[in-house]
């Protein structure tokens, strides 16, 4: 077990749990130096601080050795630091437990914190939840963009199975695909997307032919945009209570904007709906983020995903632009598209997977 | 076209002034100093010239709040965002035995846009089927319902008995087939916070299923003449009253005035007058922030004005006593209320005119005035009227069609204008109704419009047989007027289902 592989929520969640510290107050750092009395310059590999003190955090996932907590100790102590825990997610033995005893380090283990409901949606990609502190928000709007093709409707359907495993009813909005294609499309991959469909756990709608002529008439200015974001949005938000639904998807969400900031405020606002999370996707024209250069203004995430070309493939790259109210990992990941979905690279250089890659082919645009 | 506008404006109030002064005293001086005429005819001429000075005194009280719609309206108003809401609002739905699909729709509209900043509270006085559905709904997304054993005060008692136990700074009342858009109560809010002698903020109502029918439609003309240029001119000088729906009023507001009016049909309008008693004052904010339904047959369309000209005749006596005749209030407060108090006995002042050809024909001359008094005073001062009527639609960007609904809508409702005016007098009252029941009514009910189309008919004909400039301009206005009544072959029809009510979502079955 890594750092990685624990969400910094959860980290946090274990600090304040086992010293009684308000969670609000407490910051993580990874890699913090500090210099002991001896001299000596010590890197913690994860730290949380609480105004002044300092924790240190070692997380172990194999037996420890006595050495290494002893010497885990030693570090502490010349660092004038007497607020230590161990964060396991397995049974330690009775030697760990009974040095762990001895220098006062606390004892957590994982799994009492993994089973408490943070609430978040997870992606069911560890290394994406893990950036994301274990998931997205609900309650909140995010924003996936990026150009065509490079994966935003996978990721995003992903998310709706990922939360159909978890008994969380999703509902996919295509915009601008017909439904019959993307479902087609959608179970030449192994991500449970067309199980859940079918088992009812997923709903794929689309917008109506009406909707089309009144944003027609809202962007010719001959219908009173609040109108038109009030019908929608209404009716968006009686399915959601009426089927139960706690995942949306609008793909994309372009076709139901006008370039106005006061619209896209207004209209971005009043998507967000108590327990459920709402992702909208977006194709990148005006900014490096979106078509109108003004959804990313009002959403309280955006996951950027984006290709570029190395030695003659395709990569693509995904990083957290903006996360509000979680701590997030902004490092990019890079990954490819299989027919398993998602799967994320950690060596670029050594990418030997033998399974073919969907790269290169847009499968979902069939734009209308 | 601002400037010629403003000037013909300017104009019109003027002449009307003068017109009803030249009406008045031609009229005695034909009447006392010329005594050219039987009593019959002095009695009709004296209601005719009545009707006139009824109509300039609301043209002038119209003018003047175009006026003040035009130049003032725009610089009472600053509008912006309240973001610190949480605890400081409560919604308040009134239902009552409401169509079950359209609670469910609307309570989740409400619930969605505002619900995450205030507190709703459904407060269900339905003595008619089941309101479990209502309950599981309220439950499920959090609202607080409440249903009272009695009905006391009707929904001013539904609203009364909540609000005594409320410890929020603002509460909005909104009907049920009333959306509220998301940025509502932020923006209204905001007005309420800024200036702390307003007891409440009211906003248009946008009819939105106005596809459904012509009915419909007029009911969208009349609201716009109502809130694009009345309540921005009433909002100016301080006139202004609530409309019972899409207002946010200041709890403290109301606590001062022992909360709603239950005594009133039109508990809004009551209401208000009392708020402006103690000295609190409404401001008007023209914003599409919420969005209705009108009525689409002409039984809830009949209904709703019968509601609204019942309420308001009704409470005609206190307006005169308290405002009209008080001394504390401006000349221009006590016009406007004049204006408002009165207009709903328009229908009496209709008929005259609608009878005047027929009354022609029998010889009882309704104008006793001499006929040049008549073809440079009367005749240009009512072109000139209705032009600058259709200018300042033009200026609001009205359709077109907007000239003709209004015009139209007054005079085929005027048998009901009279008809509650009638039972007000008696004090007879009939039960509550809404704008959202009833349905095609039967066509012997309008046979006051059919008969009064039949005489006008009949009495062109004769006139026209015998062809005079004088009986040719009567004519005129008879066929005018014939035409004004015509839309009532298509209102009283089966309305089609609204573009708003199609799905804006499809969902698909692979």
């Amino acid at each position: 077990m890594t750092e990685d592989d624990i969400d910094t929520d959860t980290i946090l969640r274990v600090v304040s749990h086992s010293f009684s510290l308000d969670i609000h107050n407490m910051h993580f750092y990874k890699n913090y130096k500090i210099t002991g009395i001896s001299g000596n310059e010590y890197n913690f590999s994860d730290i949380v601080t609480y105004k002044e003190v300092l924790i240190v955090i070692k997380i172990t996932k194999d037996v420890s050795s006595i050495n290494d907590l002893i010497i885990f100790n030693a570090q502490c102590m010349d660092s004038r630091i007497d607020k230590k825990i161990l964060i396991s997610n397995r049974e330690l033995n009775d030697n760990e437990v009974n040095i762990c005893n001895a220098f006062q380090i606390k004892i957590a283990d994982l799994k009492n914190y993994e089973n408490v409901n943070t609430g978040k949606g997870h992606f069911g990609i560890p290394e994406i939840d893990s950036k994301l502190s274990g998931g997205l928000r609900p309650g909140y709007v995010y924003l996936l963009s990026g150009k065509t093709g490079v994966g935003k409707t996978t990721l995003s359907s992903i998310f709706l199975a990922n939360g159909a495993k978890y008994n969380e009813k999703g509902m996919m909005i295509l915009t601008d695909t017909f439904p019959d294609q993307f479902l087609d499309n959608i179970r030449t991959m192994d991500i449970g997307f067309a199980e859940a469909y079918e088992n009812k756990m997923i709903e794929i709608m689309e917008i109506s032919d009406q909707i089309r002529a009144m944003k027609a008439d809202v962007s010719s200015g001959k219908t009173d945009f609040r109108k038109f974001i009030t019908k929608v949005v209404n009716e968006l938000k009686k399915i959601i209570i009426q089927k139960d639904i706690k995942r949306v998807v609008i793909d994309p969400i372009t076709l139901l904007l006008i370039p106005d900031d006061d619209y896209i405020n207004i209209f971005l606002n009043s998507l967000a709906m108590k327990n459920v999370i709402t992702i909208i996707t977006s194709g990148i024209r005006s900014s490096d983020l979106s078509i109108f250069g003004i959804e990313e203004y009002y959403v309280t995430g955006i996951i950027k995903l984006d290709y570029k070309r190395v030695d003659q493939k395709q990569l693509r790259s995904m990083e957290i632009v903006k996360m509000r109210g979680s701590i997030f990992n902004s490092a990019p990941l890079n990954f490819k598209i299989t027919q398993n979905g998602i799967i994320i690279i950690k060596d670029v250089n050594n990418n030997t997977d033998d399974k073919p890659s969907l790269d290169n082919n847009d499968i979902f645009k069939n734009i209308r | 076209m601002k400037k010629i506008l403003r000037i013909t404006v300017n104009i019109m109030s003027i002449l009307s002034l003068i017109f009803i002064g030249i009406g008045l005293i031609s009229s005695l001086y034909s009447i006392i100093v010329l005594k050219n005429g039987t009593l019959l005819d002095y009695f009709f001429t004296f209601w005719f010239w009545f009707a006139t000075v009824f109509f300039g005194i609301q043209s002038i009280s119209y003018f003047l709040s175009f006026r003040r719609s035009q130049y003032k309206y725009k610089n009472t108003i600053d509008s912006s965002y309240n973001i610190l809401l949480r605890n400081k609002v409560a919604i308040l739905v009134p239902i009552y035995n409401e169509d079950p699909d359209m609670v469910k729709t609307n309570l989740i509209a409400i619930h969605s846009n505002v619900g995450n900043i205030a507190e709703v509270y459904v407060l269900d006085d339905s003595t008619k089927g089941d309101s479990s559905y209502i309950i599981d709904l309220c439950n499920r997304i959090g609202m607080k319902y409440i249903h009272r054993i009695n009905r006391r005060g009707y929904k001013a008692g539904a609203l009364n008995d909540i609000l005594k136990t409320l410890d929020v700074d603002f509460v909005s009342v909104i009907d049920i087939d009333q959306t509220p858009s998301p940025d509502f109560i932020r923006e209204t809010v905001s007005m309420l916070d800024k200036n702390p002698d307003v007891g409440f903020v009211q906003v248009p109502q946008i009819y939105t299923n106005t596809d459904s029918n012509v009915l419909a439609e007029i009911a969208q003309a009349q609201q716009f003449i109502f809130y694009e240029i009345l309540t921005e001119g009433k909002s100016v000088t301080g006139t202004l009253f609530s409309c019972g729906s899409n207002v946010i009023y200041r709890l403290e507001a109301l606590k001062s005035v022992n909360y709603f009016d239950e005594s009133s049909l039109v508990e809004d309008i009551t209401t208000s007058v009392n708020l402006i008693g103690k000295g609190w004052r409404g401001l008007y904010y023209n914003k599409k922030l919420v969005f209705g339904r009108a009525p689409v047959t002409m039984e809830g369309y009949i209904n709703q004005q019968w509601r609204w000209m019942a309420g308001s005749l009704s409470l005609m006596p206190r307006i005169f006593k308290e405002i009209i005749f008080n001394k504390k209030y401006t000349f221009k407060e006590r016009l406007d209320w004049f204006a408002t108090g009165t207009w709903y006995t328009f229908g009496w002042f209709y008929l005259i005119f609608l009878l005047a050809p027929i009354m022609d024909i029998l010889g009882i001359k309704v104008l006793t005035i001499n006929p040049t008094l008549y073809f440079f005073a009367w005749m240009p001062y009512t072109i000139l009227l209705m032009t600058t009527f259709v200018l300042s639609h033009i200026d609001k960007k009205a359709p077109l069609k907007f000239v003709f609904y209004n015009m139209a809508a007054n005079l085929l409702i005027f048998p009901l204008s009279i008809s509650t005016t009638i039972s007000v007098l008696r004090k007879k009252t009939k039960p509550f109704t809404t704008a959202r029941t009833g349905g095609k009514m039967p066509w012997h009910k309008f046979w006051p419009q059919f008969l009064i189309m039949a005489l006008l008919i009949i009495s062109s004909a004769i006139l026209i047989y015998r062809h005079s400039i004088y009986n040719d301009i009567t004519v005129f206005w008879a066929l005018f007027q014939l035409m004004l009544l015509l839309p009532i072959f298509f209102l009283n029809r089966t309305p089609k289902k609204s573009s708003m009510d199609e799905p804006a979502f499809k969902n698909f079955e692979g």
